[in-house]
């Protein structure tokens, strides 16, 4: 029968394990094995009531060592874990934090996504994703090439100057723990936490050492401290427990551990903790009734007779960081919060012999504890944080340390604007940057290569400068940023109007609506193109040089429409381009250093009601010559025209009335083997007879010359 | 860096000069146009050029701070990273100007240029060969000039 039992338990046949166990019992007398296995099959088949009165018969018939409460402990654990950690709403809106240690950030270093971590915590995380957006980090990260972003580093050094000094004191702190000097570690700590009164690691790391000196008072007090602050932070309940169960409090301490395992059911140290306490319960409990009054006295029995009530649901667990009131929570800790205490510290405060519990375990355990608190430490980090250090996030900070000046671009001048920071840690307005890369793919401050940088053509702002601008400098960056928006509208609003100028391109000749590739290699025309994009504008004026001087371009030019850009590692671009309204320059100007003009956009002249037959038959023979012309090229030839030209155009119906007359004598224009000055000369014609006849002698002259 | 009218940063880094001037330097933006700079370096003490003073233009052109200013001496010195044009051979002004330097820092380079003058980088070929050869002379000869052509040669300015 027994057997039978034990089948059923290993194919997870929890009820009917039960069921055989009792018939067992029943049959042939109790014994602890037969209880053990019965209460171990309601506590797996989730009905802790029965599994308790049970465990504490089995208690009665036979010695029972706390490993053996291995399957209560799964048992529990699985029912109270979070059923996704994701259920905490994070706050990704950071701005001094770091998301994996969650704590101020040290030595702080940008990555590609424009989100900033510690140094040290981005280089040890074995997250492949960012924490705050998942993008896909490069692993392994070389330290090599992580470079601090210098500005954001200053500028909390300067704004955080006691939480800085608290960091310090910790490393201090820890290391004196770790010779076992207690007192003295416990003495740094306190001025450290004086320094900073919200640093919940402090305050775990003091809870740790008190409980190394047997002063477990003390170190709940500081675990509760640590848990209030950080509800989310399972290392804390941990604290917390150990110290419980130190004083006696079991059924609390079995509170705190499942706290702790429901928000990391990894953590080793809370599992055997957890088995310890419950044996120590159980080894209490009467055999008739599991909540004895002797327990009563205990702290907060009704907790933990609520969880058996409620068969241990989750819910009851920890209650205050269920979704619905973290909001609340902010609130309460925002509102207490007046100085920026809430952030210090760096990763190595989260520190190995943090976890390291002296009590009179087994040394068995103590061996495997160091592991386990590597194991823990990471496994903690992946869970989302409501904590204090990231609900207030614009602290207030000394108004004399907040200077302006210190976020000023040292190309521009200004306050920066979209604020990026290359590999190399240096800062500057998006726009900024890109202009200088434009000419050289160095960093402007240190020269480093940015070859790479500009390759990716990344232009992620830096979330925490950004968050700076916006929270300590609301009004000059909505200035700002103002300026920013007046100078796309100004760039938006080229030739609107005759005052309004265009950017000029001078280099070759367009023609409406024939395709014109451009290769973009020059410093200022690759910003003029970019600002063209940015401004939504899409177009600029083409123009032809007619004299020595780079300011002399044709007084009559057609605009371009950029179709796609298309980059080159090196910032050189390929640009597609087709041939718009037709323009005579006004008058000539500059910007950022290249041309610009005042134009007026020209159109044909409408054809004469006298002139209609005329023109009608004449375009139609000059059609007609084109396409001879055509027609009389080498495959290889014509190949390479339509190649660069694209197919020729067919009739269109409104030949005669279109602005700029039919598509296929541009084409044709662009297309024969003429000189500048006579394609020119087509262009700023409005007269649509003149380029017919123009075309027809031309073409008669190179079909006379062919044949 | 785009609109109409004086960049921003022009504006910014002229009140700077003129507020927190360069020990040894002054540099003066002229009345008419508000990229072209008066500049007057005093020789660097200890140098051949002590006691003189010499008078430069520094002209921003449009696309400052994307290309380098245009300095050039107008008094005459005898130098070998000068010639006779008074145009300066400084690495900054070159090849390795970047935005991120500013109308100080190369006042500041062509101050070092004074103490500490380059041979091996002419541009003023003879003046460079005499430097190499015998250096005493050539330092007793820019002695000679910064007499002869950098003392009481400074017109009285407006006070500003
Ligand atoms: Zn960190
Ligand atoms: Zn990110
Ligand atoms: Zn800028
Ligand atoms: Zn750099």
């Amino acid at each position: 029968m027994v057997d039978l039992a034990r089948q059923a338990f290993e194919t997870n046949n929890f009820d009917l394990a039960a069921e055989i166990y009792d018939r067992t019992i029943r049959e042939h007398g109790p014994s602890a094995e037969l209880y053990f296995g019965l209460a171990d099959s309601y506590a797996r088949a989730g009905n802790f009531r029965r599994a308790f009165d049970t465990y504490s018969k089995a208690f009665r018939y036979g010695k029972i060592v706390p490993d053996q409460l291995e399957h209560l402990v799964t048992a529990l654990i699985k029912t109270v874990a979070m059923e996704s950690p994701a259920k905490l709403t994070l706050n990704k809106n950071v701005i001094f934090t770091c998301l994996i240690c969650r704590n101020l950030l040290r030595e702080p270093v940008t990555i590609r996504c424009g989100h900033s971590f510690c140094r040290n915590c981005i280089l040890r995380d074995q997250k492949e994703t960012c924490r705050n957006c998942e993008t896909l980090i490069d692993r392994p990260l070389r330290a090599s090439q992580l470079k601090c972003n210098v500005l954001l580093a200053t500028v909390i050094d300067k704004w955080f100057p006691s939480e800085y000094r608290a960091a310090r004191l910790k490393t201090e702190a820890n290391a004196i723990f770790e010779k076992e000097k207690f007192d003295t570690a416990i003495e740094l700590y306190n001025e450290a936490i004086k320094l900073a009164p919200r640093d919940h690691i402090l305050l775990s790391n003091r809870s740790r050492a008190y409980a190394a000196l047997n002063k477990f008072k003390k170190a709940l007090e500081d675990a509760e401290k640590v848990v209030m602050l950080r509800p989310d932070w399972p290392k804390g309940y941990f604290r917390k427990g150990s110290a419980l169960y130190e004083l006696g409090h079991y059924e609390e301490a079995v509170v705190a551990m499942l706290q702790c395992l429901s928000l990391d059911t990894s953590v080793s140290t809370a599992k055997v903790l957890l088995s310890k306490t419950l044996h120590k319960i159980l080894s209490l409990l009467p055999p008739d009734d599991p909540k004895s009054v002797d327990l009563q006295k205990h702290l907060n029995p009704s907790l933990f007779d609520r969880l058996i009530q409620s068969n241990f649901n989750p819910g009851l667990l920890l209650p205050h960081i269920s979704t619905a009131t973290v909001d609340q929570l902010k609130q309460i800790i925002g509102d207490t919060v007046s100085t920026a205490a809430n952030f210090i510290d760096g990763p190595n405060a989260d520190s190995r012999p943090d976890f390291q519990q002296k009590t009179n375990d087994s040394t068995e355990e103590q061996a495997s504890t160091s592991q386990e608190n590597h194991e823990l430490h990471r496994k903690s980090e992946k869970i989302p944080c409501v904590g204090s250090s990231q609900i207030k996030e614009s602290p207030n900070v000394d108004s004399s340390l907040v200077s302006k000046e210190d976020f000023e671009c040292s190309l521009c001048y200004r306050l920066l604007y979209q604020p990026v920071t290359t590999p190399c840690g240096h800062t500057f307005c998006c726009q900024c940057l890109y202009r200088c890369l434009d000419h050289c793919a160095d960093c402007p401050l240190c020269k480093s290569s940015l070859v790479q940088y500009l390759a990716e053509r990344r232009q992620t702002v830096t979330q925490s400068v950004e968050g700076i601008l916006e929270n300590y400098f609301p009004e000059a960056y909505s200035e700002r940023r103002k300026n920013h928006e007046d100078e796309m509208v100004e760039l938006a609003s080229m030739g609107v109007d005759k005052q309004h100028d265009i950017p000029i391109f001078v280099c070759t000749l367009a023609f409406p609506k024939v395709p014109c590739p451009l290769h973009i290699f020059e410093p200022r025309y690759r910003l003029m193109v970019r600002q063209c994009m940015e401004s939504g504008t899409r177009q600029f004026g083409m123009c032809i040089c007619v004299g020595e001087a780079e300011e002399d371009f044709s007084d009559y030019g057609c605009m371009l429409e950029i179709r796609d850009v298309r980059y080159f590692p090196d910032g050189r671009s390929l640009v597609d381009c087709i041939g718009g309204k037709r323009f005579r320059v006004l008058s000539k100007g500059k910007r950022d250093g290249y041309n610009t003009a005042k134009v007026e956009y020209m159109m044909d002249n409408p054809v004469k009601e006298n002139e209609i037959q005329e023109m009608t038959s004449l375009l139609n023979k000059v059609y007609d010559m084109c396409k001879n012309w055509i027609d009389s090229l080498s495959s290889s030839q014509k190949q390479q025209i339509l190649n660069h030209f694209g197919e020729y155009p067919g009739r269109e119906p409104d030949e005669l009335t279109a602005a700029n007359g039919p598509m296929w004598q541009w084409w044709m224009i662009a297309v024969l083997p003429l000189q500048p000055s006579i394609q020119l000369t087509l262009l700023s014609t409005s007269r649509l007879k003149k380029r017919l006849l123009g075309l027809r002698q031309i073409l008669g002259f190179l079909n006379s010359k062919n044949n | 860096m785009t609109g109409l009218g004086l960049p921003r940063r022009i504006i910014k880094e002229t009140q700077r000069l003129l507020a927190e001037p360069v020990p040894g330097i002054t540099a003066r933006p002229d009345d008419a146009n508000a990229r072209y700079f008066h500049v007057v370096v005093a020789g660097p003490s200890e140098s051949p050029y002590e006691g003189g003073t010499f008078n430069l233009e520094l002209f921003l052109p449009e696309e400052y701070p994307m290309s380098a200013p245009k300095v050039r001496f107008m008094t005459k010195i005898y130098h070998p990273n000068i010639d006779k044009l008074g145009r300066i051979c400084l690495d900054i002004l070159k090849d390795k100007w970047s935005p991120a330097l500013q109308i100080r820092t190369v006042l500041l380079s062509i101050q070092a240029l004074l103490s500490a003058p380059n041979p091996d980088d002419p541009l003023a070929n003879d003046v460079a060969e005499q430097w190499k050869s015998n250096e005493a002379k050539a330092i007793e000869f820019a002695r000679q000039w910064t007499r002869q052509y950098a003392m009481n040669n400074q017109t009285p300015q407006p006070s500003f």
